[in-house]
């Protein structure tokens, strides 16, 4: 049976060290100083997943990269996460509709923090996992119009059935 | 035939390999006409370290035209 648990946990939980310390690292980076964002993300790109601002149909908003170390490329795969391959969606639907109320909140402004929980089938096998995830949705520079997510994802447990 | 001694084996690729300086020029275009030059240039800038697109080796040039093509499908 697939099942998906998000629950929003809130940065409060991050600023108490409560997160993973990579995820804190991350969230602090993005949140201190002036420093133009390409200088803050710049460590953290490998665990990166990024998006646009576009949500249509209650799905999360596309894809368009995947870092070396992503969560997701753990998840789903390198195949999956090449751009060629035009990974713009996670493979499981559902896990797509229920996830995607933590991108509406980082859109509307407000960084996302949660966890989730679920079971799903990927190339015939059921796979289970927990994860943390922090979403903030940011500008390319401070003077652009333009947004996007970036999504940075900590897996906590991670099992597939042989 | 052996190659010429300043021309490693590595360094010819099959031409459907090689991304052109035209094909970049294309992308940009249709980037720009999205709105989208500062993702393009933010890419560049946080995934590479370059500020321009024609100084990406081939294999880096072919890697972020194929992120840039998805990114144009991701903000259509």
């Amino acid at each position: 049976m697939t099942q998906h648990i998000f629950t929003k946990i809130g940065t409060k939980a991050i600023e108490r060290g409560l997160a993973d310390p990579h995820l804190s690292a991350f969230h602090e980076a993005v949140m201190s100083g002036p420093a133009p964002i390409a200088d803050r993300l710049r460590d953290h790109l490998p665990y990166l997943s990024l998006c646009s601002d576009r949500m249509t149909d209650g799905a999360p908003p596309p894809i368009f990269y995947v870092g070396k170390r992503a969560s997701q490329r753990t998840l789903f795969g390198d195949d999956w996460a090449d751009p060629e391959a035009g990974s713009l969606r996670t493979p499981d639907i559902a896990l797509e509709e229920a996830s995607a109320e933590g991108y509406r909140v980082a859109l509307g402004g407000t960084p996302y923090y949660g966890y989730g929980r679920t079971t799903m089938r990927l190339d015939g096998r059921r796979v289970e996992v927990a994860f943390e995830r922090l979403i903030i949705a940011l500008r390319p520079n401070s003077l652009s119009d333009r947004r996007f997510c970036a999504y940075f994802g900590v897996i906590q447990h991670l099992h597939r059935d042989k | 035939m052996s190659l010429p001694l300043q021309y490693p084996p590595e360094a010819y690729r099959h031409e459907h390999a090689v991304v052109t300086p035209h094909e970049v020029e294309q992308l940009l275009s249709r980037i720009e006409d999205q709105g989208l030059r500062d993702m393009w240039d933010m890419i560049l800038s946080l995934d590479y370290e370059v500020e321009s697109a024609y100084e990406l080796k081939c294999e880096e040039r072919r890697e972020f035209c194929g992120i840039i093509s998805v990114l144009l499908q991701a903000f259509a």
